[in-house]
């Protein structure tokens, strides 16, 4: 899980090892002390992600990432044909570390991003810059596909 | 790889300077352009590991750093560039950036800015740019960004003179990247509560606010209580009040401020450029059935240039022709005029030679094949197949808890295990860096092992070669994967930069041949004499039958093979090479057979690593996880040899 305050990621247990074993409350209470700075954050969002994954199995869905978001027009770079462009809208379900390198490599949303291969994992390229990453993480990243007009403007004119 | 790996910190000068930038943007080519000193370049991110340093022409000091892609640390070698920068000594800084992927760097520049060191930017791989039709106007873009900006090409030496020029108008960009209005208040406020003095006080606030204390207590220990809590304050009202996580914003704030400079100062000309041949090369390598292909192009390739012509036809030509034919019979006479002592005469020229095992192996048996493989390796690290090559098999390396990244340590162990143990810098988690180094330590190779290795299946047959590979690699996947679920921990995403491919440059691939020679040179010879005059000596006190005697249940017993083949494993304990070429010697003297012969060769791969592996792996994982490393791999060695002795016979098969 990740703390909503300082980003940090870390494991239910190790938030266990830390703050709350010597938290008077430490048999639940039902909130988890980020161990990194101490924010305490309802600890029901684990609980609630089993059933969402559950009810999504009974549905017949692949698992996903978190907080899918139900935009229209909205994509996975995973579900995106190889050799399209489109434009990154939101980038979930990352750990912190992940999401931190994919800013490093200029995957964020508003970046123009074209997909070059998926098997045996995705490359994609920014700009000049080919990153490849298993596809795991390619269906965190969303990404809104151009409308015809505005995917004529070439590469060079947008940047 | 960085063969003279020796770790520089930054020491307490007045002034120094410091090349920074993303990875595999050409900073060791710079470095090694503007001080002439040798550093190691080649095409992946993560070749620079530690920091190096060298004179300028002026007489000041220049270091090199690991790449980075932040100034929040995700991995250690990240963290190596980031303490270089903030170290009190580091005067300027060179900000290097690759001119074709222009916004990306110039954030980074914007990013390194916020450290407080004047800074001039150099816009490498200049040629690279033109030829993808990036036009960039170094002053115009120098004058928006208020620091000098030079256009260079390292590895022509082109701009370094008007680099070294710039220098002394380094200067602290008067450009801010337009954080989102609550980030810049809170980043006022934390700066406004650390010492007014310090010179990278803004950096120090965004890490504060980013959660990481490492850089706090770095450069300002010490804080009192109160002040901590106010930063925790500042951060919890923060956090309500962003859109998206901390470091996201910070750097599309950053991204988009670069994006207005490169708008500004460059343009595109012309379009629908022909991918170049090489491109499609690297492309097809990525891919499923292309990929494979290439990649048992390139072993077999590999084996050809390094197995048969290295180790069969260069072997051939130094040990017999040259070593046995004339330079071992010129030396015993030498030694025989010079001297009637019986006992030097042995020592130099004996069955335990100095000259006859300790410098013959290594000159004529093992050089040979450490120069091949080190040549054949240059060529493929400049090519840029190395990062293809993780991508490749990450899915394999799932399995072992690691992904594609750990390719490039396992890789770099084929050069030289002690070097790729320190390349596990460049994996995130802590996990990945122990199940690297244990797995170097167990059943990589090295390139001089590797080559007797090769030299002896060769002769004996292709089936041997297979079964060799077969059980050590079905043993690292084993162990991998044991060791995977038995260790805590988690792996770490894949996510790896693809360089462009490439054309190796003939001048680079020499010079890096030729240090790793040296290197080998200066690091394995001393052993192998130390080794043989170990032999020696035991040999005389009648020391080694005793030994052999004592290991025979183990050697002979177990793997089934001639008490002489203690001596190797003896001598293994030094180096496994070492080990490897005595058996070699053993097998040439038609002393084992084509069976025994594998199962030695398998135990000696899997053999204790040799001691500068050891001392490396106590310096980077602590002297308990060497030792238990050691207790692990010493007896495993000889049982999976047992095994393979027994499955050998059981299935009577003759390889
Ligand atoms: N065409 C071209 N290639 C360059 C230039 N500078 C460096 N290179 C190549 O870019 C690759 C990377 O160069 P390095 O100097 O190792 O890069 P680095 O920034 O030190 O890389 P790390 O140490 O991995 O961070 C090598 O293959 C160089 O030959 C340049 O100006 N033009
Ligand atoms: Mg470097």
């Amino acid at each position: 899980m990740e703390c909503p305050l300082c980003g940090y990621a870390f494991a239910p247990q190790e938030a266990a090892a830390h703050g709350c074993q010597l938290c008077p409350l430490h048999d639940g209470c039902g909130a988890i002390s980020c161990p990194n700075c101490g924010y305490c954050q309802p600890s029901t969002a684990k609980i609630e992600g089993r059933l969402r994954r559950l009810a999504r199995w009974l549905r017949g869905e692949s698992p996903a990432h978190e907080n899918t978001p139900q935009v229209q027009g909205w994509t996975r770079l995973r579900d995106l044909a190889v050799g399209t462009r489109a434009r990154v809208v939101a980038i979930r379900g990352f750990s912190s570390r992940s999401a931190a390198r994919l800013g490093g490599f200029c995957i964020l949303p508003g970046a123009v991003i074209e997909l070059l291969q998926r098997k045996p994992a995705f490359v994609v390229r920014v700009e000049e810059t080919t990153v490849a990453l298993e596809s795991k993480l390619a269906g965190g990243i969303w990404v809104q596909s151009f409308l015809p007009g505005e995917e004529a403007l070439p590469a060079a004119s947008k940047r | 790889m960085e063969c003279h790996g020796a770790t520089v910190a930054v020491t307490e000068e007045s002034e120094a300077l410091l090349l920074v930038g993303s990875p595999n943007v050409g900073k060791s080519a710079l470095f090694q352009a503007l001080t002439r000193a040798r550093a190691t370049i080649s095409n992946y991110p993560g070749t620079t590991i530690s920091l190096s340093r060298a004179p300028l022409e002026g007489g000041l000091p220049l270091y090199d750093t690991p790449g980075i892609y932040g100034l929040l640390p995700l991995s250690e070698d990240e963290e190596i560039a980031r303490e270089a920068l903030i170290h009190p000594g580091t005067s300027r800084v060179i900000v290097v950036v690759d001119a074709k992927n222009l916004r990306r760097g110039l954030a980074l520049a914007l990013d390194v800015a916020e450290a407080g060191r004047p800074l001039v930017v150099a816009l490498n791989m200049a040629d690279e740019a033109w030829a993808l039709g990036y036009r960039i106007d170094p002053r115009l873009l120098s004058d928006l960004l208020g620091a000098p900006v030079v256009s260079t090409v390292a590895t022509r030496g082109e701009g370094v003179e008007a680099l070294r020029d710039a220098l002394s108008q380094a200067a602290l960009p008067r450009l801010r990247p337009a954080y989102p209005a609550p980030i810049a208040q809170a980043i006022e406020e934390v700066a406004a509560l650390l010492p007014p003095a310090l010179r990278e006080k803004r950096l120090c606030a965004i890490s504060i606010l980013a959660g990481e204390r490492a850089l706090l207590e770095e450069c300002a220990p010490g804080l009192p209580e109160e002040t901590l809590a106010a930063f925790a304050r500042i951060r919890k009202e923060l956090s309500p009040r962003l859109t998206m996580p901390l470091r996201a914003a910070l750097t599309a704030a950053r991204l988009a401020e670069a994006g207005k400079l490169e708008k500004a100062a460059g343009r595109r000309d012309g379009r629908g450029f022909r991918k170049p041949f090489r491109e499609r090369l690297g492309e097809w390598a990525m891919q499923p059935v292309t990929g494979p292909l290439i990649l048992a192009g390139v072993l077999f390739g590999m084996y050809k240039f390094v197995g048969e012509f290295g180790a069969g036809t260069l072997v051939e030509l130094l040990e017999r022709q040259l070593f046995k034919e004339v330079i071992t019979p010129f030396i015993t006479r030498g030694v025989e005029a010079l001297s009637g002592w019986a006992f030097l005469r042995e020592m130099i020229v004996g069955p335990y030679g100095l000259f006859t095992m300790g410098l013959t192996y290594a000159l004529a048996i093992i050089l040979p094949v450490v120069g091949t493989f080190f040549l054949a390796f240059g060529v493929l690290e400049d090519s840029g197949y190395l990062p293809r090559l993780s991508l490749l098999v990450n899915r394999l390396f799932r399995a072992m808890g690691l992904n594609g990244k750990a390719v490039l340590p396992m890789v770099l162990g084929l050069g030289c295990d002690t070097m790729a143990t320190l390349t596990t810098r460049i994996l995130e988690t802590p996990k990945e860096r122990l199940l690297v180094t244990l797995l170097l330590a167990l059943g990589i190779p090295c390139s001089a092992q590797l080559g007797v290795i090769m030299g002896l299946l060769g002769e004996a047959s292709a089936a041997s070669v297979l079964i060799w590979a077969g059980v050590v690699s079905g043993v690292l996947l084993l162990v991998g994967f044991l060791a995977a679920r038995l260790l805590p921990g988690d792996p770490s995403d894949f996510i790896v930069e693809i360089p462009p491919v490439r054309v190796p440059q003939l001048s680079n691939v020499l010079l890096k041949t030729l240090a790793r020679i040296e290197w080998y040179l200066k690091e394995a010879v001393p052993l192998f004499l130390a080794g043989t005059l170990l032999l020696f000596l035991l040999d005389k006190l009648g020391a080694l039958l005793w030994l052999q005697g004592l290991a025979a249940p183990v050697v002979n017993g177990l793997l089934g093979l001639p008490e002489e083949a203690a001596n190797s494993f003896l001598i293994g304990f030094l180096r496994r090479d070492y080990g490897a070429a005595g058996l070699f010697a053993l097998a040439k003297a038609g002393k084992l057979d084509s069976a025994q012969v594998l199962v030695s060769l398998v135990t000696i791969t899997l053999f204790i690593p040799c001691v500068a592996n050891l001392l490396i792996i106590v310096k980077e994982r602590g002297v308990r996880t060497a030792l238990a490393i050691a207790v692990f791999i010493f007896p495993f060695a000889f049982l999976v040899g047992g095994a393979l002795r027994y499955a050998l016979g059981a299935l009577e098969l003759t390889p």
